[in-house]
């Protein structure tokens, strides 16, 4: 049961005279029995910061702090740290069982203590039975949670997981999500993790972190992230998003109208003065598409409605749902359908986009 | 036309088996010929082993050889583990030129090296004789200790030793049980590496050799040039015994562990 803070820290790499900051001036904080993804592409930070906390880097500025003691001075193997790898990193010449050991044994635990709690341990990730086997004997999932009982036995502060369900395919993958989340709760113990899998980061974290070019640009619960992405950047990422560029008119009674090309759109977001460029965003789902001349009328919403006319370009059919391209005067606008309609719209039909006005959101360039 | 490939594939490889070790059985079937003249047929008889153990000469100069090859084995094989430990885990000043300058000793002729060492241990004091063969021996097998242990180290990678590290492990504990155990197989077969190349080695052990002094390829040399004695037959079906067990237990070594 720990916080973690990480004040200020800097990383640099390459040449004293043309420094490449891995991190940037990131300032985070891992509550207490927390669940926080760090997302972002890869060679953005999120992982150079996890080998910070982890103590395998050593950033050049800052302070990370565990339970508010500075870390800086300690040696990877005084941090009270549990680490999950990306491929597990099992001992392979030891059995699942030693492997599992391994963390009270270097502390010299005895071993009548070790043998009950490595059962009890392999009990909680369900693997009681197994632990005669060599790592190389197990399936993906079960290495897996060998990995994760290995990590957790010394009862350490922080769990530091680093990409630890992309070796397993995708239904394997969604059946451990929900077994780590579990576990994580049944410990209560403080985990940070590095995903690049964006519904990986939705489906588990507390709290996520977006990381790009070593910098934090946007930090938040989930749902939050995802419903208010702070940039064009956090927006493409997490999700897909459509962005549409431009210019600020006015506000009125909390609405306010952007100036595209060929028309304009309404949100709830503050807008800077008027003629600046704005950048607004604007999910897939949350488009309705009608058939031309078909959409609500103007006068049927208590607010107005967002609405652009255009032309279906293409369709890419995935079962429960169906993915449209729209090109709506000169920009193709992606659209998320629920496969309801009984007959969905072909490549050349008129359409019309309809949208509230709360869904869009003005994003940072 | 398949069954012809493969008959033709299979007639190549017993082709090239008895091209290598036709001369071999010859010699050791001679072994146990009564005849020195090699005259057939064959009568069976151990009459060369018993000589050659009344030979004190190939006697002492065999017990040299292996001696010196064991020496050598535990020198080469500590002094390269260390040095591909150090290229393999850290970054230092001059490390590519280091591991670059290791490879001209495998390629420049033993001939060339044996003369350079010769020169230089004249020329600082060390002289000839066993122990400046055994410095020769330990210079010429660090490069293949250092380079069968670092492909060893490269494919167990620094992961795992992370790992252990997180688990609270000191970089002490780490070594013993993580490091060590993992490129032991590695380190195993360097140390019979360096024992064959000093067992074999010929040229420099030869420019090295004090008078009255040799190892067993020297000795033979000089027992050839004198007039061949069938207990060099002899000798030499021991070495080919012993070597091919050696052999068999490096298969084992490397096998252990896995790749897994």
């Amino acid at each position: 049961m720990s916080v973690v803070e990480v004040e200020k820290v800097s990383k640099f790499y390459g040449p004293a005279t043309a420094p490449v900051a891995a991190l940037d001036n990131v300032t985070l904080t891992f509550g207490d029995g927390e669940f926080f993804g760090l997302l972002g592409p890869s060679g953005s930070g999120k992982t150079t910061l996890l080998r910070s906390i982890a103590g395998f880097v050593e950033p050049e500025r800052g302070d990370i702090r565990i339970d508010g003691e500075p870390v800086r001075d300690k040696p990877v193997h005084r941090r009270d740290i549990g680490m999950v790898f990306q491929n597990y990193a099992l001992f392979p010449h030891m059995s699942v069982f030693d492997n599992v050991a391994f963390g009270l044994s270097v502390r010299g635990v005895p071993k009548r203590a070790i043998a009950e709690q490595v059962a009890a341990m392999l009990d909680l990730v369900r693997l009681g039975g197994l632990q005669g086997r060599r790592p190389r004997e197990l399936s993906g999932g079960q290495q897996q949670r060998v990995a994760l009982a290995r990590a957790l036995i010394t009862r350490p502060r922080v769990l530091l997981l680093d990409e630890p369900l992309g070796a397993l395919d995708k239904r394997l993958r969604q059946e451990m999500q929900i077994e780590l989340k579990q576990i994580q709760r049944e410990v209560g113990i403080t985990t940070v993790f590095v995903t690049h899998d964006q519904e990986e980061a939705l489906t588990l974290s507390d709290r996520i972190a977006i990381f790009n070019d070593g910098k934090v640009v946007q930090m938040g619960p989930p749902n939050e992230v995802y419903e208010r992405p702070a940039t064009a950047f956090a927006a493409g990422f997490l999700g897909d998003a459509n962005i549409f560029a431009g210019r600020a008119d006015g506000c009125n009674g909390g609405l306010c109208r952007v100036l595209l090309d060929g028309g304009a759109i309404w949100t709830r977001d503050t807008l800077p003065a008027k003629g600046e460029p704005v950048l607004i965003a604007v999910r897939p789902e949350k488009f309705a598409l009608h058939p031309a001349g078909r959409g609500p009328a103007a006068g049927d919403e208590p607010e107005p409605v967002n609405r652009l006319t255009g032309q279906v370009l293409q369709l890419v059919y995935s079962g429960s749902s169906i993915t449209y391209k729209v090109d709506a005067g000169g920009q193709v606008v992606t659209v998320f359908e629920q496969n309801r309609s009984a007959r969905p719209f072909a490549p050349g039909d008129a359409v019309e986009l309809a949208w509230a006005p709360a869904h869009s959101v003005r994003v940072e360039p | 036309m398949k069954g012809l490939s493969s008959a033709l594939a299979r007639g190549y490889l017993g082709l090239v088996l008895l091209f290598l070790y036709v001369p071999i059985i010859v010699m050791m079937v001679m072994a146990f010929n009564q005849s020195p003249l090699y005259r057939l047929p064959i009568v069976w008889d151990t009459i060369w082993f018993e000589q050659l153990a009344q030979n004190d000469r190939l006697l002492g100069a065999s017990l040299n050889s292996v001696l010196i090859a064991l020496v050598n084995a535990v020198i080469a094989t500590t002094l390269g583990t260390m040095a591909a430990l150090a290229f393999a885990r850290y970054r230092f000043r001059g490390r590519t030129l280091l591991q670059i300058l290791l490879f001209p000793p495998i390629t420049i002729p033993w001939l060339i090296i044996g003369t350079a060492m010769l020169v230089l241990f004249f020329w600082i004091g060390i002289g000839r004789g066993l122990h400046a063969i055994l410095l020769g021996h330990v210079a010429l097998s660090l490069p293949y200790v250092i380079v069968v242990v670092g492909a060893r180290l490269r494919s167990v990678g620094v992961t795992l030793e992370e790992a252990a590290a997180t688990l609270g492990a000191t970089p002490w504990q780490t070594f013993w049980r993580v490091s060590a155990p993992l490129m032991a197989p590695g380190v195993v077969a360097a140390a019979l590496f360096a024992f064959a190349v000093s067992f074999d080695q010929f040229v420099i052990s030869y420019f090295l050799a004090a008078p009255g002094v040799s190892t067993l390829p020297v000795e033979i040399y000089s027992a050839i040039r004198k007039g061949f004695t069938p207990e060099i037959n002899a000798i030499s079906t021991i070495i080919i015994l012993v070597s091919m067990g050696l052999m068999l237990l490096f298969a084992r070594f490397y096998r252990f562990g896995g790749e897994g």
